[in-house]
């Protein structure tokens, strides 16, 4: 009984250290749980149904299980995130039968350039941030500042302006795109 | 904050670090966009799939007692069952005792398996139960013949699901896991196949009895449409085809469509009266209308506009649901 309460206390990479010498499947057990709001809500976001996405949940469990017998897997959180999507796009090439395009995270753009708004800037990237958050629409503007400056969730946004959730997350978007491109620009010219 | 107590409350300096990390993590991106995307009581659903796969280390226990149970019950149970026949043994005391080893060989073994078994050795014979009939293939009456083919896309990769039909007949199939199709037609029948599948532009294919493979594009317009689903468009095309002013960009939900439909509908219908109308419809997965029911109304001169409008409605961005919308003018 011991156990189970030290478990709970490791760290995930403990515990995935742990699992790969002594292969004892609590350890596993443990770590794939801590997981399961994740591969939960990836599964939702691909599949679209929630029965689909809990059969998923336990299908990947055991893929992963097996999978974790053959490759030395480094970095759990990432090659769990590529085995689960991957899962669910099989899964609805089969049932779905619609050509299913994933183009999300092709717009994300490196967080880099979003430390600037964080972190001590010098007087230049100041005058450039300053400059570009002028330029930006009002909407962008409004939302980029709640979330970095005011750090306020997607929520507490959408109550304060009105806008939807949705068109909160574009703005942020849009809005950062159009900061990093404005910023470096101005940065250049010196 | 942990993902599971934002997915409850989206408020605060803590939900604003967690959706700051998620764009650093498309793992965590992706998981809050299923949460926005589908409605539903997730976390109960997460506590029972984290019970799921709780340590097995009760469930060992219960099985060892079942199979405990199971060996005290066919322990307990052979003997009381071959007490029946008593009056027989001294007929054919060969035959019971035959009886009694052959059966205690196949006990042993099956233990940890379910005490169904027991049922199993009464019967003399269950082999009958497991012989599988295989119905006969019916063959095809002479007045028709088969159209065979494979359907491929751009890639050579076979086309699962798609629809083959013959045109202007009521034959038609579907494509199997190889993207083969067999589709009985009627001798004579001069007319071409449809080829037909979500995202791909239709194909004709003149009709044969072996048309080979047949090649489908990629229908440009319906990929792009299908990409965005419930995170907020990242294009910025203008929908063609449709009577509507809105870019992607904007979500479409029910005050869009009432704004819609106040716009769009024919004004002269029911002119000088109130108009209130309900409806009942569904959202499918591409954001298209379905099922449409016209519940009440006050001016059923109307029914046709309120169906035009939403069958051309610019996609919703809430899909896979069903909707009951008041309309009140």
């Amino acid at each position: 009984m011991n156990n189970k309460n030290n478990i709970q206390q490791l760290s995930n990479e403990e515990l995935l250290d742990l699992y790969k010498k002594e292969a004892k499947p609590v350890y596993f057990g443990e770590l794939y749980r801590r997981y399961i709001p994740l591969v939960y809500g990836l599964c939702l976001k691909y599949l679209g149904e929630e029965p689909d996405a809990q059969d998923a949940v336990m299908d990947v469990y055991e893929e992963v299980q097996q999978k974790m017998h053959r490759y030395d897997v480094r970095n759990f959180h990432t090659w769990l995130y590529s085995v689960a999507k991957n899962h669910c796009l099989q899964r609805l090439r089969k049932d779905k039968q619609a050509l299913f395009v994933n183009i999300d995270h092709a717009d994300m753009e490196n967080e880099d350039v979003f430390t600037l708004l964080d972190k001590a800037k010098t007087s230049e990237e100041e005058t450039a941030l300053a400059y570009c958050l002028d330029e930006l629409t009002v909407e962008q503007r409004r939302s980029v500042e709640f979330f970095y400056y005011e750090n306020k969730s997607y929520a507490d946004i959408v109550s304060l302006t009105g806008y939807t959730l949705a068109k909160v997350k574009s703005y942020i978007q849009n809005g950062k795109r159009n900061l990093k491109n404005c910023i470096l620009g101005r940065l250049k010219k010196d | 904050m942990k993902l599971k107590d934002y997915i409850e409350n989206r408020h605060g300096r803590e939900a604003n670090r967690l959706e700051r990390e998620a764009m650093n993590d498309p793992f965590l991106q992706d998981a809050i966009d299923g949460f926005d995307a589908v409605p539903g009581e997730h976390v109960s659903h997460i506590e029972k799939l984290e019970k799921r796969l709780a340590p097995r280390r009760k469930g060992w226990d219960r099985r060892i007692w079942i199979g405990v149970a199971a060996a005290l019950l066919l322990l307990v149970g052979i003997p009381l069952l071959l007490r029946q026949p008593e009056v027989k043994k001294e007929v054919n005391p060969t035959i019971s005792q035959r009886q009694l080893p052959v059966e205690k060989d196949i006990a042993i073994p099956s233990i940890p398996k379910d005490t169904v078994l027991l049922a199993d050795k009464v019967e003399p014979e269950p082999q009958e139960e497991e012989q599988k009939t295989v119905l006969p293939v019916i063959t095809a009456e002479p007045a028709e013949t088969v159209a065979e083919g494979r359907i491929l896309d751009e890639t050579g990769e076979p086309v699962i699901g798609a629809s083959v039909i013959l045109k202007g007949g009521n034959e038609g199939t579907v494509t199997d896991t190889g993207g083969r199709f067999r589709l009985a037609v009627p001798k004579g029948a001069k007319d071409t196949l449809l080829a037909s599948f979500v995202g791909m532009k239709s194909r004709e294919i003149p009709l044969k009895e072996n048309v080979g493979d047949i090649r489908m594009k990629a229908d440009d317009l319906a990929l792009n449409e299908t990409t965005v689903v419930g995170y907020g468009t990242q294009k910025k095309k203008s929908m063609t085809g449709a009577a509507v002013n809105f870019t992607e960009n904007e979500d479409f939900g029910e005050p869009e469509f009432i704004a819609y439909f106040k716009k769009n509908y024919d004004t002269t219908l029911c002119a000088d009266e109130p108009i209130s109308i309900q409806i009942e419809f569904h959202v499918n997965d591409n954001g298209r209308v379905s099922n449409i029911r016209i519940k009440k109304t006050t001016c059923p001169a109307l029914d046709t506009e309120v169906k035009r409008l939403l069958l051309g409605s610019p996609r919703w961005s809430r899909t896979n649901r069903k909707v009951l919308l008041n309309i009140d003018l």
